[in-house]
């Protein structure tokens, strides 16, 4: 039997690497596949409490199905707002989109 | 036999194959240059994460793991990408010069994560199992419609909003174009 602490850091270790996905990448599609992997380790993270705690029942994973259906409802609205971003200057690079910075 | 554990019987190394496999491949998702391969290694990563659900005893969300995220979100970020690429010129660099302060901000992370999972569960017994008594995908379909109805029925209409805005917003404006 697997411990829960184990799978909780390997959530942990999941959303270290979409945060490093996120803070470290150019492209804007890159930035979008890390918040992927930060929402499925959190993901992980519910399912796990669901079986290793008796007394949430199953809640957790009520939890991850909402869960995933916000996740791929940003997606698709995150990915529209990178095409009319495309269209309009030309490049997907996150340099080329800073006007509202200091 | 009332738990679905004691028929499943999935000896434990099969997640620490299948946690190593999310690794891996989450990070070269991370590192990999061409952005079509970070799509294709994102594909693996949530496989790998619905075997881990497979793991933790939720085989429906391994399913819809699967026919969600690398059915949908995967192809939906392939069009994206191959609908905003230049054929003319070189891709450009990968990564920002972030790195060092970005991975000094993760260590900081998994370190206060880590004492936080070793202080807090530290004396959990390991191999207590859920009761649940059902299968899995009776015990949610039931707590969707009885105990969860709102949260399900404003989903889809989350969704419904969803689909209308990423229309509007990735339309092509043929009017604006003409009047230039």
């Amino acid at each position: 039997m697997v411990p829960l602490e184990h799978v909780l850091l390997l959530a942990a270790a999941l959303f270290g690497i979409g945060l490093y996905g996120v803070l470290v990448r150019r492209n804007m599609i890159g930035i979008l596949m890390g918040i992927e992997l930060m929402l499925n380790a959190a993901n992980i993270n519910l399912v796990a409490f669901s079986r290793y705690l008796p007394h949430g029942g199953v809640a957790g994973q009520i939890f991850v199905v909402f869960t995933i259906t916000v996740a791929a409802a940003e997606a698709a609205v995150a990915l529209a707002i990178v095409l009319a971003i495309y269209r309009q200057r030309g490049s997907v690079k996150m340099d080329d989109v800073h006007i509202m910075k200091w | 036999m009332n738990f679905p554990s004691e028929a499943l019987q999935l000896p434990a190394i099969w997640f620490y194959v299948f946690a190593a496999l999310v690794i891996v491949a989450a990070l070269a998702v991370v590192l990999a240059r061409n952005i079509v391969h970070c799509a294709m290694y994102l594909a693996v990563t949530f496989i790998a994460v619905a075997g881990i659900y497979v793991m933790l005893e939720s085989d429906f969300l391994a399913m819809v793991q699967i026919l969600i995220y690398v059915g949908a979100v995967t192809v939906l970020i392939l069009f994206a990408i191959m609908l905003s690429r230049k054929y003319t010129g070189a891709d450009f660099q990968a990564r920002n010069r972030q790195s060092i302060p970005a991975m000094l901000v993760i260590i900081i992370f998994l370190v206060v994560i880590g004492r936080v999972i070793a202080c807090t569960w530290g004396g959990f017994k390991a191999g207590q199992t859920s009761a649940w008594g059902v299968s899995n995908v009776k015990a949610i379909g039931v707590s969707l419609l009885r105990d969860y109805v709102l949260p399900f029925e404003v989903a889809s209409v989350l969704l419904l909003v969803a689909l209308v805005g990423a229309i509007i917003i990735a339309r092509k404006d043929n009017d604006r174009d003409e009047r230039g």
